[in-house]
Protein backbone atom coordinates (compact mmCIF):
# COMPACT_ATOMS: atom_id res chain seq x y z
CA UNK A 1 0.00 0.00 0.00
CA UNK A 2 2.69 2.31 1.54
CA UNK A 3 5.05 1.26 -1.95
CA UNK A 4 1.93 2.17 -4.28
CA UNK A 5 1.28 5.32 -2.58
CA UNK A 6 4.87 6.68 -2.55
CA UNK A 7 5.30 5.24 -6.14
CA UNK A 8 1.66 7.16 -6.89
CA UNK A 9 2.68 10.13 -5.97
CA UNK A 10 6.13 9.99 -7.51
CA UNK A 11 4.13 10.02 -10.48
CA UNK A 12 2.08 12.70 -10.14
CA UNK A 13 5.06 14.75 -9.40
CA UNK A 14 6.81 13.33 -12.55
CA UNK A 15 3.76 14.58 -14.48
CA UNK A 16 3.34 18.02 -13.41
CA UNK A 17 7.39 18.42 -13.67
CA UNK A 18 6.66 17.26 -17.25
CA UNK A 19 3.90 20.17 -17.77
CA UNK A 20 5.76 22.73 -16.55
CA UNK A 21 8.95 22.30 -18.43
CA UNK A 22 6.98 21.57 -21.68
CA UNK A 23 4.33 24.49 -21.72
CA UNK A 24 5.14 25.76 -24.45
CA UNK A 25 4.10 22.89 -26.42
CA UNK A 26 0.47 22.57 -24.72
CA UNK A 27 -2.55 24.81 -25.24
CA UNK A 28 -4.19 26.82 -22.78
CA UNK A 29 -6.87 24.88 -20.66
CA UNK A 30 -9.21 27.57 -21.38
CA UNK A 31 -9.72 29.75 -24.83
CA UNK A 32 -12.95 30.67 -26.44
CA UNK A 33 -14.51 27.73 -28.90
CA UNK A 34 -15.83 28.58 -32.50
CA UNK A 35 -19.48 28.22 -31.33
CA UNK A 36 -22.25 27.94 -33.36
CA UNK A 37 -22.45 31.52 -34.47
CA UNK A 38 -18.66 32.01 -35.60
CA UNK A 39 -17.27 31.26 -39.04
CA UNK A 40 -14.57 32.27 -41.40
CA UNK A 41 -17.64 33.05 -43.83
CA UNK A 42 -18.71 35.50 -41.41
CA UNK A 43 -15.54 36.93 -40.12
CA UNK A 44 -14.59 38.04 -44.01
CA UNK A 45 -18.53 39.04 -44.64
CA UNK A 46 -17.59 41.16 -41.28
CA UNK A 47 -14.25 42.43 -43.12
CA UNK A 48 -15.90 43.45 -46.33
CA UNK A 49 -18.32 45.83 -44.47
CA UNK A 50 -15.43 47.31 -41.95
CA UNK A 51 -13.46 47.61 -44.95
CA UNK A 52 -15.53 49.99 -46.86
CA UNK A 53 -16.80 51.48 -43.79
CA UNK A 54 -12.88 51.95 -42.92
CA UNK A 55 -12.07 53.33 -46.20
CA UNK A 56 -14.77 55.73 -46.99
CA UNK A 57 -13.76 57.07 -43.19
CA UNK A 58 -10.16 57.47 -44.13
CA UNK A 59 -10.40 59.02 -47.63
CA UNK A 60 -13.16 61.23 -46.09
CA UNK A 61 -10.27 61.69 -43.20
CA UNK A 62 -7.46 62.88 -44.91
CA UNK A 63 -9.35 64.98 -47.23
CA UNK A 64 -10.32 66.79 -44.01
CA UNK A 65 -6.90 67.41 -43.24
CA UNK A 66 -5.77 68.09 -46.40
CA UNK A 67 -8.12 71.02 -46.18
CA UNK A 68 -6.89 72.21 -43.11
CA UNK A 69 -3.42 71.94 -43.99
CA UNK A 70 -3.13 71.98 -47.47
CA UNK A 71 0.27 71.36 -49.03
CA UNK A 72 1.34 73.07 -51.71
CA UNK A 73 -0.14 70.92 -54.52
CA UNK A 74 -3.75 70.96 -52.74
CA UNK A 75 -6.26 72.82 -54.38
CA UNK A 76 -9.82 72.66 -52.85
CA UNK A 77 -13.14 74.39 -54.36
CA UNK A 78 -14.95 77.29 -52.84
CA UNK A 79 -17.89 75.35 -54.42
CA UNK A 80 -20.29 73.59 -53.91
CA UNK A 81 -20.88 75.45 -50.75
CA UNK A 82 -21.33 72.57 -48.44
CA UNK A 83 -19.17 69.87 -49.82
CA UNK A 84 -16.93 69.82 -47.03
CA UNK A 85 -20.23 70.01 -44.35
CA UNK A 86 -20.96 66.66 -46.55
CA UNK A 87 -17.31 64.70 -46.61
CA UNK A 88 -17.00 65.55 -42.72
CA UNK A 89 -20.52 64.27 -41.80
CA UNK A 90 -19.40 61.27 -43.73
CA UNK A 91 -16.70 60.68 -42.05
CA UNK A 92 -18.41 60.72 -38.70
CA UNK A 93 -21.21 58.50 -39.65
CA UNK A 94 -19.36 55.93 -41.34
CA UNK A 95 -16.90 56.18 -38.08
CA UNK A 96 -19.74 55.71 -35.67
CA UNK A 97 -21.37 52.93 -37.63
CA UNK A 98 -17.50 51.23 -37.27
CA UNK A 99 -18.49 50.48 -33.46
CA UNK A 100 -20.66 47.61 -33.95
CA UNK A 101 -18.96 46.47 -37.20
CA UNK A 102 -15.06 46.53 -35.27
CA UNK A 103 -16.65 45.02 -31.87
CA UNK A 104 -18.15 42.01 -34.20
CA UNK A 105 -15.35 41.43 -36.48
CA UNK A 106 -12.85 41.53 -33.01
CA UNK A 107 -15.59 39.24 -31.60
CA UNK A 108 -15.42 36.82 -34.11
CA UNK A 109 -11.93 36.37 -34.77
CA UNK A 110 -11.09 36.08 -30.85
CA UNK A 111 -10.41 32.76 -30.66
CA UNK A 112 -7.41 33.54 -32.68
CA UNK A 113 -5.44 35.50 -30.26
CA UNK A 114 -4.96 31.94 -28.88
CA UNK A 115 -3.43 30.29 -31.38
CA UNK A 116 -1.32 27.54 -30.02
CA UNK A 117 2.08 27.58 -30.16
CA UNK A 118 2.00 31.91 -29.95
CA UNK A 119 4.80 32.22 -32.96
CA UNK A 120 5.61 28.92 -35.19
CA UNK A 121 8.42 31.04 -36.93
CA UNK A 122 9.58 34.74 -37.91
CA UNK A 123 7.26 35.21 -40.77
CA UNK A 124 4.40 34.22 -38.36
CA UNK A 125 5.63 36.33 -35.56
CA UNK A 126 5.70 39.12 -37.74
CA UNK A 127 1.89 38.54 -39.39
CA UNK A 128 0.55 38.21 -35.63
CA UNK A 129 2.65 41.82 -34.97
CA UNK A 130 1.00 43.37 -38.07
CA UNK A 131 -2.57 42.38 -36.87
CA UNK A 132 -1.49 43.76 -33.40
CA UNK A 133 -0.74 47.11 -34.86
CA UNK A 134 -4.21 46.79 -36.76
CA UNK A 135 -6.06 45.91 -34.16
CA UNK A 136 -4.80 48.16 -31.60
CA UNK A 137 -4.58 51.28 -34.40
CA UNK A 138 -8.30 50.60 -35.69
CA UNK A 139 -9.70 50.76 -31.77
CA UNK A 140 -7.47 54.02 -31.14
CA UNK A 141 -9.24 55.42 -34.30
CA UNK A 142 -12.75 54.74 -32.97
CA UNK A 143 -12.26 55.80 -29.36
CA UNK A 144 -10.61 58.84 -30.05
CA UNK A 145 -13.09 59.94 -32.59
CA UNK A 146 -15.78 58.99 -30.16
CA UNK A 147 -13.81 60.61 -27.29
CA UNK A 148 -13.44 63.82 -29.88
CA UNK A 149 -17.27 63.56 -30.80
CA UNK A 150 -17.75 63.81 -27.14
CA UNK A 151 -15.52 66.47 -26.37
CA UNK A 152 -13.86 64.33 -23.87
CA UNK A 153 -10.17 64.97 -24.04
CA UNK A 154 -9.28 63.96 -21.11
CA UNK A 155 -8.67 60.80 -21.39
CA UNK A 156 -6.37 61.21 -24.38
CA UNK A 157 -2.78 61.95 -23.70
CA UNK A 158 -1.90 63.72 -26.92
CA UNK A 159 -3.18 66.05 -29.00
CA UNK A 160 -6.09 64.40 -30.68
CA UNK A 161 -6.04 66.34 -34.09
CA UNK A 162 -2.25 64.87 -35.15
CA UNK A 163 -2.50 61.63 -33.50
CA UNK A 164 -5.65 61.06 -34.84
CA UNK A 165 -4.00 61.71 -38.49
CA UNK A 166 -0.72 59.20 -37.98
CA UNK A 167 -2.30 56.76 -36.26
CA UNK A 168 -4.74 56.53 -39.31
CA UNK A 169 -2.38 55.09 -41.82
CA UNK A 170 -0.79 52.87 -39.71
CA UNK A 171 -4.54 51.36 -39.31
CA UNK A 172 -4.98 51.43 -42.99
CA UNK A 173 -1.83 50.31 -43.72
CA UNK A 174 -2.22 47.74 -41.40
CA UNK A 175 -5.30 46.50 -42.61
CA UNK A 176 -3.71 46.88 -46.56
CA UNK A 177 -1.28 43.81 -45.27
CA UNK A 178 -3.87 41.78 -43.60
CA UNK A 179 -5.58 42.15 -46.90
CA UNK A 180 -2.80 40.95 -48.66
CA UNK A 181 -2.09 38.10 -46.33
CA UNK A 182 -5.72 36.62 -45.39
CA UNK A 183 -6.39 37.24 -49.90
CA UNK A 184 -6.62 33.24 -50.10
CA UNK A 185 -8.55 32.80 -46.99
CA UNK A 186 -10.84 35.55 -47.81
CA UNK A 187 -11.74 34.49 -51.19
CA UNK A 188 -12.10 30.46 -50.39
CA UNK A 189 -14.85 31.76 -47.45
CA UNK A 190 -16.99 34.29 -49.58
CA UNK A 191 -16.73 31.92 -52.74
CA UNK A 192 -18.83 29.48 -50.60
CA UNK A 193 -21.64 31.07 -51.88
CA UNK A 194 -25.27 30.26 -51.37
CA UNK A 195 -24.58 27.30 -52.89
CA UNK A 196 -26.51 24.29 -51.85
CA UNK A 197 -24.55 23.23 -48.65
CA UNK A 198 -25.01 19.81 -49.21
CA UNK A 199 -22.67 16.85 -48.47
CA UNK A 200 -19.83 17.90 -51.19
CA UNK A 201 -19.19 21.32 -49.52
CA UNK A 202 -19.44 19.85 -46.25
CA UNK A 203 -16.68 17.46 -47.45
CA UNK A 204 -14.91 20.13 -49.20
CA UNK A 205 -14.58 21.73 -46.14
CA UNK A 206 -13.78 19.35 -43.95
CA UNK A 207 -10.93 18.70 -46.49
CA UNK A 208 -9.81 21.78 -46.70
CA UNK A 209 -9.90 22.03 -42.85
CA UNK A 210 -7.72 18.98 -42.44
CA UNK A 211 -5.13 20.71 -44.82
CA UNK A 212 -4.79 23.66 -42.82
CA UNK A 213 -4.77 21.49 -39.46
CA UNK A 214 -2.22 19.39 -41.16
CA UNK A 215 0.27 23.08 -42.00
CA UNK A 216 -0.50 23.98 -38.56
CA UNK A 217 -2.74 26.62 -39.40
CA UNK A 218 -6.03 25.43 -38.16
CA UNK A 219 -7.29 27.93 -35.49
CA UNK A 220 -10.64 27.81 -33.39
CA UNK A 221 -13.09 29.14 -35.17
CA UNK A 222 -13.04 27.18 -38.18
CA UNK A 223 -14.60 24.40 -37.44
CA UNK A 224 -18.33 24.96 -37.67
CA UNK A 225 -21.11 22.65 -39.96
CA UNK A 226 -22.21 24.65 -42.67
CA UNK A 227 -26.08 24.88 -41.72
CA UNK A 228 -26.09 25.79 -38.56
CA UNK A 229 -23.19 28.52 -39.26
CA UNK A 230 -25.42 29.95 -42.44
CA UNK A 231 -28.00 30.44 -39.31
CA UNK A 232 -26.05 31.83 -36.80
CA UNK A 233 -24.35 33.97 -39.81
CA UNK A 234 -27.34 36.33 -40.31
CA UNK A 235 -27.94 36.48 -36.94
CA UNK A 236 -25.38 38.14 -35.79
CA UNK A 237 -25.35 40.21 -39.56
CA UNK A 238 -28.91 41.37 -38.68
CA UNK A 239 -27.66 42.42 -35.22
CA UNK A 240 -24.64 44.57 -36.45
CA UNK A 241 -26.49 46.22 -38.78
CA UNK A 242 -29.89 46.72 -36.71
CA UNK A 243 -26.78 48.52 -34.14
CA UNK A 244 -25.36 50.16 -36.88
CA UNK A 245 -29.00 51.69 -37.86
CA UNK A 246 -29.86 52.87 -34.40
CA UNK A 247 -26.69 54.48 -34.08
CA UNK A 248 -26.67 56.12 -37.28
CA UNK A 249 -30.44 57.64 -37.06
CA UNK A 250 -29.65 58.46 -33.35
CA UNK A 251 -26.68 60.52 -34.15
CA UNK A 252 -26.56 61.90 -37.64
CA UNK A 253 -29.75 64.55 -37.25
CA UNK A 254 -26.27 66.18 -36.20
CA UNK A 255 -25.77 66.67 -39.97
CA UNK A 256 -28.80 66.12 -41.89
CA UNK A 257 -31.52 68.64 -40.25
CA UNK A 258 -34.63 66.98 -40.65
CA UNK A 259 -33.63 63.84 -38.56
CA UNK A 260 -32.67 66.24 -35.82
CA UNK A 261 -35.83 64.88 -34.39
CA UNK A 262 -34.58 61.53 -33.56
CA UNK A 263 -31.29 62.47 -32.79
CA UNK A 264 -31.43 61.52 -29.46
CA UNK A 265 -27.60 61.28 -29.70
CA UNK A 266 -26.65 63.80 -31.54
CA UNK A 267 -23.67 65.98 -29.72
CA UNK A 268 -24.83 69.11 -31.56
CA UNK A 269 -28.27 69.61 -32.59
CA UNK A 270 -28.39 71.99 -35.41
CA UNK A 271 -31.30 74.63 -33.87
CA UNK A 272 -29.43 74.69 -30.60
CA UNK A 273 -27.05 77.79 -29.36
CA UNK A 274 -27.27 81.70 -29.21
CA UNK A 275 -28.90 82.54 -32.51
CA UNK A 276 -30.06 79.12 -33.22
CA UNK A 277 -26.64 78.08 -34.05
CA UNK A 278 -24.33 75.75 -32.02
CA UNK A 279 -21.16 77.23 -30.23
CA UNK A 280 -18.28 75.47 -29.43
CA UNK A 281 -15.59 77.37 -28.18
CA UNK A 282 -17.02 80.25 -26.43
CA UNK A 283 -15.82 83.99 -25.85
CA UNK A 284 -14.82 83.54 -22.40
CA UNK A 285 -13.01 80.38 -22.89
CA UNK A 286 -11.28 82.60 -26.01
CA UNK A 287 -10.33 85.21 -23.44
CA UNK A 288 -11.44 87.72 -25.73
CA UNK A 289 -14.36 89.06 -23.89
CA UNK A 290 -13.32 92.47 -22.74
CA UNK A 291 -11.14 93.59 -25.97
CA UNK A 292 -14.17 92.45 -28.61
CA UNK A 293 -16.67 94.67 -26.53
CA UNK A 294 -14.45 97.75 -26.34
CA UNK A 295 -15.54 100.48 -28.36
CA UNK A 296 -11.96 101.35 -29.56
CA UNK A 297 -12.26 97.81 -31.44
CA UNK A 298 -10.74 98.55 -35.16
CA UNK A 299 -10.13 95.85 -38.06
CA UNK A 300 -6.86 96.32 -39.56
CA UNK A 301 -6.11 95.05 -43.08
CA UNK A 302 -2.82 95.52 -44.03
CA UNK A 303 -1.01 94.38 -47.08
CA UNK A 304 1.04 95.21 -50.20
CA UNK A 305 3.26 98.56 -48.21
CA UNK A 306 -0.56 99.89 -47.34
CA UNK A 307 -2.89 99.33 -43.96
CA UNK A 308 -6.17 100.49 -43.16
CA UNK A 309 -8.23 100.82 -40.05
CA UNK A 310 -12.04 100.19 -40.11
CA UNK A 311 -14.19 100.70 -36.89
CA UNK A 312 -17.27 98.92 -37.28
CA UNK A 313 -19.43 101.59 -38.24
CA UNK A 314 -17.17 101.86 -40.87
CA UNK A 315 -17.60 98.10 -41.68
CA UNK A 316 -21.55 98.58 -41.66
CA UNK A 317 -21.22 101.65 -44.47
CA UNK A 318 -19.49 99.31 -46.97
CA UNK A 319 -21.61 97.41 -49.54
CA UNK A 320 -23.24 94.59 -47.32
CA UNK A 321 -24.02 91.05 -48.96
CA UNK A 322 -25.94 87.97 -47.76
CA UNK A 323 -25.03 84.48 -47.70
CA UNK A 324 -26.58 81.15 -46.55
CA UNK A 325 -23.55 79.08 -45.88
CA UNK A 326 -22.88 76.23 -42.90
CA UNK A 327 -20.38 76.18 -39.86
CA UNK A 328 -19.76 72.52 -40.75
CA UNK A 329 -17.25 71.15 -37.49
CA UNK A 330 -14.78 68.41 -37.68
CA UNK A 331 -16.81 65.89 -35.14
CA UNK A 332 -19.14 66.22 -37.80
CA UNK A 333 -22.02 68.68 -36.70
CA UNK A 334 -23.03 71.36 -39.39
CA UNK A 335 -25.78 73.98 -39.05
CA UNK A 336 -26.34 76.14 -42.23
CA UNK A 337 -26.95 80.21 -41.25
CA UNK A 338 -27.53 83.38 -42.85
CA UNK A 339 -24.39 86.18 -42.50
CA UNK A 340 -24.52 89.34 -43.62
CA UNK A 341 -21.31 91.25 -43.83
CA UNK A 342 -18.83 92.90 -46.07
CA UNK A 343 -16.57 90.66 -48.69
CA UNK A 344 -13.49 89.85 -48.16
CA UNK A 345 -12.75 90.48 -51.52
CA UNK A 346 -13.81 93.89 -51.23
CA UNK A 347 -11.89 94.42 -48.11
CA UNK A 348 -8.62 93.43 -49.73
CA UNK A 349 -9.50 95.03 -53.01
CA UNK A 350 -8.78 98.20 -50.76
CA UNK A 351 -5.23 97.82 -50.86
CA UNK A 352 -5.72 98.04 -54.66
CA UNK A 353 -3.75 95.33 -55.51
CA UNK A 354 -4.29 92.33 -58.02
CA UNK A 355 -5.91 89.41 -55.99
CA UNK A 356 -4.82 86.91 -58.61
CA UNK A 357 -2.18 84.54 -56.47
CA UNK A 358 -2.89 86.04 -53.27
CA UNK A 359 -4.16 84.99 -50.47
CA UNK A 360 -5.26 86.77 -47.09
CA UNK A 361 -3.97 85.68 -43.12
CA UNK A 362 -7.01 86.10 -40.74
CA UNK A 363 -6.23 86.75 -37.37
CA UNK A 364 -8.29 86.66 -34.69
CA UNK A 365 -8.33 88.82 -30.96
CA UNK A 366 -8.23 85.35 -29.84
CA UNK A 367 -4.04 85.98 -28.48
CA UNK A 368 -3.11 82.17 -28.43
CA UNK A 369 -4.07 78.89 -29.79
CA UNK A 370 -4.05 76.61 -32.84
CA UNK A 371 -6.60 78.13 -34.83
CA UNK A 372 -6.37 82.06 -33.93
CA UNK A 373 -5.47 82.37 -37.52
CA UNK A 374 -6.14 81.25 -41.08
CA UNK A 375 -5.29 81.61 -44.48
CA UNK A 376 -7.79 82.20 -46.93
CA UNK A 377 -6.40 81.70 -50.63
CA UNK A 378 -7.22 81.03 -54.53
CA UNK A 379 -10.82 80.19 -54.79
CA UNK A 380 -12.25 81.12 -51.05
CA UNK A 381 -10.22 84.39 -51.69
CA UNK A 382 -12.55 85.46 -55.23
CA UNK A 383 -16.37 83.89 -53.97
CA UNK A 384 -18.59 86.30 -53.69
CA UNK A 385 -19.89 84.35 -50.83
CA UNK A 386 -16.47 84.77 -48.37
CA UNK A 387 -17.55 87.67 -46.24
CA UNK A 388 -16.37 89.32 -43.17
CA UNK A 389 -19.72 89.07 -41.31
CA UNK A 390 -21.36 91.92 -39.06
CA UNK A 391 -25.04 89.79 -38.92
CA UNK A 392 -25.92 86.38 -37.98
CA UNK A 393 -29.80 86.49 -39.38
CA UNK A 394 -31.42 89.79 -38.62
CA UNK A 395 -29.31 89.93 -35.61
CA UNK A 396 -25.54 91.85 -34.87
CA UNK A 397 -23.56 88.86 -33.81
CA UNK A 398 -23.81 87.52 -30.73
CA UNK A 399 -20.24 87.23 -28.79
CA UNK A 400 -20.17 84.18 -28.69
CA UNK A 401 -20.43 83.79 -32.39
CA UNK A 402 -17.70 86.01 -33.42
CA UNK A 403 -19.04 89.71 -33.02
CA UNK A 404 -17.94 92.33 -33.64
CA UNK A 405 -16.71 90.41 -37.05
CA UNK A 406 -16.11 86.77 -38.33
CA UNK A 407 -14.86 85.20 -40.96
CA UNK A 408 -17.24 83.05 -42.83
CA UNK A 409 -16.49 81.09 -46.26
CA UNK A 410 -18.01 78.53 -48.11
CA UNK A 411 -16.71 75.15 -48.13
CA UNK A 412 -14.53 75.69 -45.06
CA UNK A 413 -14.18 73.48 -42.01
CA UNK A 414 -15.88 75.20 -38.78
CA UNK A 415 -11.78 75.58 -37.18
CA UNK A 416 -10.84 77.82 -40.13
CA UNK A 417 -13.94 80.05 -39.93
CA UNK A 418 -12.00 82.80 -37.91
CA UNK A 419 -13.96 84.21 -34.94
CA UNK A 420 -13.18 87.62 -33.50
CA UNK A 421 -11.33 88.77 -36.62
CA UNK A 422 -8.87 91.72 -36.00
CA UNK A 423 -6.47 91.43 -38.66
CA UNK A 424 -6.19 90.59 -42.45
CA UNK A 425 -3.26 90.80 -43.97
CA UNK A 426 -2.75 89.99 -47.88
CA UNK A 427 -0.05 88.45 -49.51
CA UNK A 428 1.33 87.27 -52.39
CA UNK A 429 1.58 82.57 -51.98
CA UNK A 430 4.30 81.54 -51.45
CA UNK B 1 -0.85 40.89 -55.91
CA UNK B 2 -0.58 39.63 -52.31
CA UNK B 3 2.92 40.30 -52.09
CA UNK B 4 2.37 43.92 -53.49
CA UNK B 5 -0.63 44.48 -50.91
CA UNK B 6 1.59 43.17 -47.68
CA UNK B 7 4.52 45.54 -48.74
CA UNK B 8 2.61 48.03 -49.49
CA UNK B 9 0.91 48.20 -46.13
CA UNK B 10 3.85 47.73 -44.54
CA UNK B 11 5.53 51.23 -46.15
CA UNK B 12 2.27 52.87 -45.52
CA UNK B 13 2.45 51.50 -42.02
CA UNK B 14 5.75 52.78 -41.71
CA UNK B 15 4.83 56.13 -42.64
CA UNK B 16 2.25 56.19 -39.64
CA UNK B 17 4.54 54.91 -37.52
CA UNK B 18 7.65 57.79 -38.25
CA UNK B 19 5.00 60.38 -38.31
CA UNK B 20 3.66 59.63 -34.76
CA UNK B 21 6.93 59.24 -33.61
CA UNK B 22 7.85 62.54 -34.27
CA UNK B 23 4.90 63.72 -32.58
CA UNK B 24 5.60 65.55 -29.44
CA UNK B 25 2.88 63.26 -27.69
CA UNK B 26 4.53 59.78 -29.30
CA UNK B 27 4.47 58.93 -25.49
CA UNK B 28 0.90 59.42 -25.04
CA UNK B 29 -0.46 57.70 -27.99
CA UNK B 30 1.94 54.52 -27.65
CA UNK B 31 0.21 53.85 -24.14
CA UNK B 32 -3.50 54.92 -25.34
CA UNK B 33 -2.58 52.52 -28.72
CA UNK B 34 -1.59 49.22 -26.07
CA UNK B 35 -4.11 50.28 -23.07
CA UNK B 36 -7.16 50.23 -25.95
CA UNK B 37 -5.43 47.10 -27.25
CA UNK B 38 -5.08 45.36 -23.74
CA UNK B 39 -8.44 46.65 -22.39
CA UNK B 40 -10.32 45.21 -25.03
CA UNK B 41 -8.73 42.06 -25.61
CA UNK B 42 -8.59 41.01 -21.67
CA UNK B 43 -11.32 42.77 -19.89
CA UNK B 44 -13.89 43.86 -22.48
CA UNK B 45 -14.05 40.65 -24.47
CA UNK B 46 -14.43 38.34 -21.51
CA UNK B 47 -17.16 40.64 -20.41
CA UNK B 48 -19.05 40.36 -23.88
CA UNK B 49 -18.70 36.85 -23.32
CA UNK B 50 -19.88 36.14 -20.19
CA UNK B 51 -22.70 37.97 -20.69
CA UNK B 52 -23.80 35.67 -23.84
CA UNK B 53 -22.81 33.10 -21.76
CA UNK B 54 -25.54 34.44 -19.09
CA UNK B 55 -28.09 35.18 -21.67
CA UNK B 56 -27.83 31.30 -23.03
CA UNK B 57 -28.74 30.14 -19.29
CA UNK B 58 -31.13 32.64 -18.36
CA UNK B 59 -33.14 33.02 -21.37
CA UNK B 60 -35.24 30.19 -23.12
CA UNK B 61 -33.81 28.95 -25.82
CA UNK B 62 -36.58 29.98 -28.40
CA UNK B 63 -35.85 33.45 -27.47
CA UNK B 64 -32.36 33.93 -27.22
CA UNK B 65 -31.38 34.67 -30.32
CA UNK B 66 -33.54 38.48 -30.42
CA UNK B 67 -32.26 39.30 -26.82
CA UNK B 68 -28.65 38.56 -27.92
CA UNK B 69 -29.02 41.11 -30.68
CA UNK B 70 -31.00 43.50 -28.52
CA UNK B 71 -28.15 43.01 -26.21
CA UNK B 72 -25.70 44.02 -29.11
CA UNK B 73 -27.42 47.03 -30.78
CA UNK B 74 -27.90 48.14 -26.84
CA UNK B 75 -23.95 47.87 -26.11
CA UNK B 76 -23.34 49.22 -29.54
CA UNK B 77 -25.41 52.40 -28.71
CA UNK B 78 -24.07 52.32 -24.92
CA UNK B 79 -20.57 52.68 -26.40
CA UNK B 80 -21.45 55.82 -28.04
CA UNK B 81 -23.45 57.35 -25.62
CA UNK B 82 -21.62 57.03 -22.54
CA UNK B 83 -19.14 59.06 -23.59
CA UNK B 84 -21.26 62.31 -24.78
CA UNK B 85 -23.03 61.98 -21.22
CA UNK B 86 -19.60 61.73 -19.48
CA UNK B 87 -18.29 64.36 -20.90
CA UNK B 88 -18.23 68.14 -20.73
CA UNK B 89 -21.24 68.91 -23.38
CA UNK B 90 -24.58 69.53 -22.15
CA UNK B 91 -27.55 67.50 -23.22
CA UNK B 92 -29.92 64.64 -22.44
CA UNK B 93 -27.72 62.22 -23.60
CA UNK B 94 -27.88 59.73 -20.71
CA UNK B 95 -31.78 60.43 -21.55
CA UNK B 96 -31.32 59.67 -25.57
CA UNK B 97 -29.34 56.60 -24.19
CA UNK B 98 -32.42 55.24 -21.44
CA UNK B 99 -34.71 55.78 -24.43
CA UNK B 100 -33.27 54.05 -26.93
CA UNK B 101 -32.87 51.20 -24.89
CA UNK B 102 -36.36 51.34 -24.05
CA UNK B 103 -36.65 51.38 -27.80
CA UNK B 104 -34.76 47.91 -28.08
CA UNK B 105 -36.57 46.40 -25.54
CA UNK B 106 -39.87 46.69 -26.61
CA UNK B 107 -39.12 46.09 -30.03
CA UNK B 108 -37.40 42.31 -29.07
CA UNK B 109 -40.70 41.78 -26.95
CA UNK B 110 -42.88 42.75 -29.92
CA UNK B 111 -40.06 40.52 -32.49
CA UNK B 112 -40.92 37.78 -29.72
CA UNK B 113 -44.70 38.13 -29.87
CA UNK B 114 -45.23 38.27 -33.63
CA UNK B 115 -42.67 35.35 -34.04
CA UNK B 116 -44.54 33.02 -31.34
CA UNK B 117 -47.53 34.05 -32.82
CA UNK B 118 -46.24 32.61 -36.08
CA UNK B 119 -44.98 29.50 -34.40
CA UNK B 120 -48.31 28.97 -33.29
CA UNK B 121 -50.41 29.43 -35.85
CA UNK B 122 -48.33 27.39 -37.83
CA UNK B 123 -48.44 24.62 -35.41
CA UNK B 124 -52.39 25.40 -35.13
Amino acid sequence: MVRDADGGLRRAADARLRRILTWPATPPRWRPQAGPLRSARLTSLLGVALGVAFGVCFVTGVLSHLVQHPPGWFWWPSRPVGLYRFTQGLHVATGLVTVPLLGAKLWSVYPRLFTWPPVRGLAHAAERASVAALVAAALFQVVSGVLNVAHWYAPMPFFFTTAHYWVAWLAIGGLLTHIGVQLPAIRAALSHSKAPEGDRARQEERARQEERARQGEAAPGDEVAPESGAVGRREVLVAVAAAAGVITVATVGQTVRPLAVVGVLAPRRPGDGPQGLPVNRTAAAAGVRDVALDPAYRLTVAGFGRSFSLSVTDLAAMPQHTAVLPIACVEGWSSAATWTGVRLRDLADLLGADLAGAEAVVESLQASGRYRASVVAGPHLADDRTLIALRLGREPLDLDHGFPARLIAPNRPGVLQTKWVARITVRRSS
Amino acid sequence: MRRALVVFGALVMAYGLTGAARDPDRLGILVFLAAVLVLHDTVFLPLVLAAGTLIGRVVPAAGQPTARAAAVVGLAVAVVAVPLAIGPLDGPYLWGLLVILAVIAAGRKGIERWRSGRRGRSRG
